[in-house]
């Protein structure tokens, strides 16, 4: 084992390492779709989504909105639970066929594995969504 | 640090719901904070 000495301290003191690997959390979040999307409301019924908005859940745990940026990878790791607001609910519970609780926020939990931009300001992600309970489409789950 | 959101993600439906799957593309913005680096 090399004696630590004055000169290898300053030797280390130079050296800059680069940071490979950053663990965030993931503090607000907002999504939108550009088009409407076909849910199922049953094993026959679907109907347009409307423009689908996300944001972060305010009633999930907060340290469970992580991810790891890898940047010799190019890639990003994050999951975190959002609440998704699906305008077309509106209608169904209008037709009054279904219960106006249809209309409470749907809760899921996002996991992306995601290819960070050559500008490093963004990502392009592969998700997984998983329904929590509560909500009409529960149980539904990314592949 | 605020980023670009574009995710495409993918939900399989239980049975209840017809089976099959479908995918859903948003976009937006991320802010996210540094915990710890490595």
């Amino acid at each position: 084992m090399a004696l630590l000495t004055q000169e290898v301290i300053e030797t280390r003191r130079r050296t800059k390492e680069a940071v490979q690997r950053v663990t965030f959390g993931v503090n607000a979040l907002y999504g939108l779709s550009r088009e409407s999307v076909l849910f199922p409301v049953s094993a026959r019924e679907s109907i347009e989504t409307g423009q689908v908005c996300v944001t972060l859940d305010p009633e999930a745990e907060q340290a469970s909105n992580l991810g790891v940026i890898d940047y010799e990878a190019g890639s990003i790791s994050v999951r975190y639970g959002i609440q998704a607001v699906f305008p077309g609910l509106y209608n169904l519970i209008r037709s009054g066929k279904h219960d106006p609780s249809l209309l409470n926020p749907v809760r899921a939990i996002a996991t992306d594995k995601c290819t960070v931009t050559e500008d490093l300001r963004g990502f392009h992600a592969m998700g997984c969504l998983d329904f929590l309970p509560g909500s009409l489409w529960a149980g539904a789950e990314g592949g | 640090m605020q980023v670009a959101y574009d995710t495409k993600f993918f939900i399989q439906w239980p049975e209840h719901l017809g089976g099959g799957s479908i995918t859903i593309d948003l976009e937006g913005t991320m802010i996210m904070s540094p915990l710890l680096m490595a």
